[in-house]
């Protein structure tokens, strides 16, 4: 089987980010941490 | 109901919403458990069974019609020719009313891999149908008393008016229903992932999944009473613009900043980004790593941001190089010339490929042979090219020899199992290991399969990387019986299995391709640009 393509969403996530301005996902987040 | 099943089941409602049916839910569902277990004690695999709660909210999608259940059913219907593949064969009269256990069935059948994968089942197994049987009956019973009420429905119906509205729904869809939220888990078990945002982001913006081929964003598209131009935009949110933007302006309103503007360093095009926060920290000049998905004209952040705050004009020809290079099949989403260009030299591979092995199919004995006659045909594929060109991409890419680095996967090392190189004019070529089990299952005309037959058959089925139409040509050349025994399909027409289990685990190949071919970017071109 061909490896997975190249610049898949899944890719170069290491570092951590800075910020969550998607309002929904960040509300869901927070929810799960509650 | 239990303290624990009760709790469970609330933790799956939409918080804020109630509708005047919820509350039976719990007991309908509680007592369905107890009906399930009794016809389950006779069962080859009696503890293996649906969670109490997902059969109580799959009947109160149907009874409130929410749109779940019936957008699977008419996605079926228009791929496959029935709403219910392998249950119900394709006839156009077959109408399917409220709990019918047939639907239970397809129900439970495809949910099966989330619960015990371990266990190949067929769709036609009695066990399924006692137990469809066994619920149906309950539930038309229970559920002809109930109100048509639901807080699920409530909160569905709510505007839709920011692309954050839209993004809860998705959320709540993809991540609590009956529907996805088994899928969700079973991709993060797969995928050793943590439940973080990027991963539920990715799911409920990219997964196809089992229910043939759908993601959430198809089941909410197709939930919501929406206008077709907004069900479109919503069916596109699978291809998020991944990028580098460079923040131009920043609009405030009332001590708010509803939206700012930011270029695209990769494609060069502005994009209007709704914000509505009092606590934007991006001001022009920044460069935000991110993605983006649009609803009703303007583009929304999805899941998490990276700020680069330094980078200079300079090096932006480096990151647009980079992208394309190292991320192509996101930057071809937003770069369709580029696009264009890479389908273009991929077409011409598949020529050169048909030329040179004398067909579009080859196969090799082990990896070493694979890799020294594909070794073979990039040179000899390359010595067309002139020396200047040559030395140059020698040159960037660091490498020894005239051609291109090849690598392949792990899983390739030291096999000596057969290894079949399919040449795709779409996408590039593919390549099946244990292609000697594959043929000789093939062969079979599903009869007789050894295990390792049917394994190898089954993986080159769920194999993320191997296309329908590689399937497909195989099929063409030996049938596909043997496709459908490995599922232990006996109870449909070949044709119909094929095409049900191309969609059901290669759904990802039924949306919008790109070539996996990267262009190498002309250094004093991205310069220039």
């Amino acid at each position: 089987m061909k490896s997975k393509p190249k610049g898949t969403e899944r890719r170069g996530r290491k570092a951590p980010a800075d910020f969550v301005f998607d309002k929904a996902l960040a509300r869901v987040d927070q929810e799960s941490l509650a | 109901m239990s303290g624990s099943a009760k709790q469970v089941f609330q933790s799956l409602r939409v918080p804020g919403f109630t509708g005047r049916g919820d509350k039976y839910l719990g007991e309908i569902a509680q007592e369905l458990g107890r009906v399930l277990r009794k016809t389950q004690n006779r069962f080859a695999f009696p503890s293996c069974r649906l969670p109490e709660a997902a059969w109580g909210e799959w009947a109160e999608d149907i009874h409130n019609d929410i749109g779940l259940w019936r957008t699977v059913e008419a996605h079926q219907q228009r791929c496959l020719g029935t709403p219910l593949p392998l249950v119900v064969n394709p006839d156009p009269e077959v109408e399917l009313r409220g709990f019918d256990p047939r639907r239970l069935q397809f129900l439970l059948w495809t949910l099966w891999p989330c619960l015990k994968p371990e266990v190949i089942i067929s769709p036609a197994h009695e066990d399924l149908i006692r137990l469809a049987e066994a619920a149906s009956r309950l539930l038309t019973d229970r559920f002809a008393r109930l109100p048509q009420d639901s807080g699920v429905q409530r909160f569905l119906a709510t505007p839709n008016e920011y692309g954050w509205d839209i993004k809860r729904k998705l959320l709540w869809i993809g991540i609590n229903s009956y529907l996805f939220r088994f899928f969700f888990f079973h991709d993060l078990d797969d995928h050793q992932g943590e439940p973080d945002i990027a991963t539920k982001d990715d799911f409920v913006c990219q997964h196809c999944t089992e229910w043939s081929g759908l993601g959430v964003i198809d089941v909410l598209a197709g939930t919501l009473d929406l206008p077709e131009g907004d069900r479109a935009t919503l069916r596109s949110w699978y291809e998020r613009h991944w990028s580098f933007f460079r923040v131009l302006t920043r609009h405030e309103e009332a001590g708010e900043v509803k939206y700012i503007t930011a270029l695209n360093l990769v494609n060069r095009h502005p994009y209007v980004i709704r914000m509505d926060t009092n606590q934007c920290p991006f001001t022009p000049g920044m460069v935000i790593y991110g993605a983006l998905t649009p609803w009703r004209g303007e583009w929304y952040w999805s899941g998490e941001q990276r700020l680069f705050e330094d980078m200079t004009e300079a090096e932006e020809s480096i990151v647009r190089k980079e992208m394309l290079e190292r991320s192509s099949s996101i930057a071809y989403r937003y770069c369709p010339a580029e696009a264009a260009k890479a389908l273009e030299f991929t077409r011409e591979n598949h020529a050169k490929f048909v030329a040179y092995y004398g067909g579009d199919l080859t196969v090799f004995p082990d990896d070493l042979t694979l890799a020294a006659a594909e070794q073979k045909r990039m040179q000899a594929g390359w010595q067309e090219r002139d020396a200047e060109s040559i030395a140059r991409v020698m040159r960037e890419q660091g490498l020894k020899h005239p051609r291109p680095r090849m690598a392949f996967p792990p899983e390739f090392l030291k096999h000596n199992q057969g290894i079949a190189a399919f040449a795709n004019p779409e996408e590039g070529v593919e390549n099946l290991i244990h292609f000697n089990q594959v043929l000789s299952a093939l062969r079979k005309k599903g009869a007789g399969l050894t295990e390792e037959e049917s394994d190898a058959l089954r993986n080159a089925m769920m194999a993320e990387a191997i296309s329908p139409a590689f399937v497909r040509r195989l099929a063409g050349e030996h049938g596909a019986e043997s496709f459908a025994e490995a599922f232990l399909i006996r109870n449909a027409p070949v044709e119909l299995a094929l095409e049900f289990l191309l969609r059901r685990h290669k759904g990802h190949f039924y949306r919008k391709r790109y070539p996996s071919l990267s262009l190498v970017q002309d250094e004093k071109q991205a310069e220039r640009d």
